[in-house]
């Protein structure tokens, strides 16, 4: 017979969100940023980056299945002047509001948003995680907006996690979000 | 150049999947054919520019187009806009 402190023991606990940033700081936050991810498919992508929300408090057990059920049917590929992807899933699969960024250590193919059968080469993915489903809309028009033009990758190519979560958070600031 | 005001129905606006309908949809006209949201006008061929109008649900919008099948385009777009 078991215990059950021992069973608790085995049990892996929920990560305690890291307090590395304050809650005024922003939606992204550094314990979302992959800085250097390699992945093979927009499967591995959105695995890793799932599973980086749930770990962080911020994504429910949910989150994964319902990113890559959606992704495949409804692709979030851009062809932005350096190609992003821009996943997501229904508030019911959210926890807690923030933006999780990976940057590909390669390019990742995705299918482009809008269309049937035309795919980009990916460089960066950035996740809204919205639990509001009435924030969704607003929230991606100050993405876009940052995205668009692809100056964003200077400031946070090459980065460390603390340094990127800050600099998006200041670029979406510019445009009204944050 | 034929112009349409539309009220979108759909419960979270003009976000991912709902843009990437009226994109897909706007592609099967040879029209030129914009959305105008407040001051922003995008190109409802793009769906850069379409995610970049900020419409939220009930929202009224202009679809404007020009060409052969223009007449066609906006009831087409009209549709999908005020089905949700």
């Amino acid at each position: 017979m078991t215990d059950q402190s021992e069973d608790d023991a085995a049990t892996p606990a929920p990560a305690a969100p890291a307090a590395t940033a304050s809650p005024e700081a922003g939606p992204c936050r550094p314990e979302l940023v992959l800085s250097r991810l390699e992945a093979g498919s927009w499967q591995e992508v959105l695995t890793a980056m799932a599973e980086l929300a749930e770990r962080s408090g911020f994504g429910a057990p949910t989150l994964r299945d319902a990113l890559l059920a959606r992704e495949e049917t409804s692709p979030t590929g851009l062809p932005t002047v350096i190609p992003v992807a821009i996943p997501h899933a229904d508030a019911e699969h959210v926890r807690r509001f923030g933006l999780a960024v990976a940057l590909l250590d390669r390019p990742v193919r995705f299918g482009e948003m809008g269309t049937d059968d035309n795919q980009v080469d990916v460089r960066a993915v950035f996740m809204p995680l919205i639990p509001d489903a009435d924030k969704q809309v607003g929230f991606l028009m100050s993405m876009i907006g940052m995205l668009k033009d692809g100056s964003w990758a200077d400031a946070i190519q090459d980065q460390d996690p603390n340094t990127i979560a800050d600099r998006v958070n200041d670029l979406l600031g510019q445009q009204g979000a944050g | 150049m034929p112009e349409r005001a539309v009220v979108v129905a759909h419960e979270v606006g003009l976000h991912a999947r709902p843009a990437a309908s009226l994109v897909k949809e706007a592609a099967k006209f040879t029209a030129s054919i914009t959305v105008r949201h407040g001051d922003k006008t995008a190109n409802a061929k793009s769906i850069i520019d379409v995610l970049g109008l900020g419409a939220g649900q009930h929202a009224e919008v202009v679809l404007a187009a020009e060409g052969d099948d223009a007449e066609d385009a906006l009831d087409r777009l009209e549709r999908v806009l005020s089905e949700g």
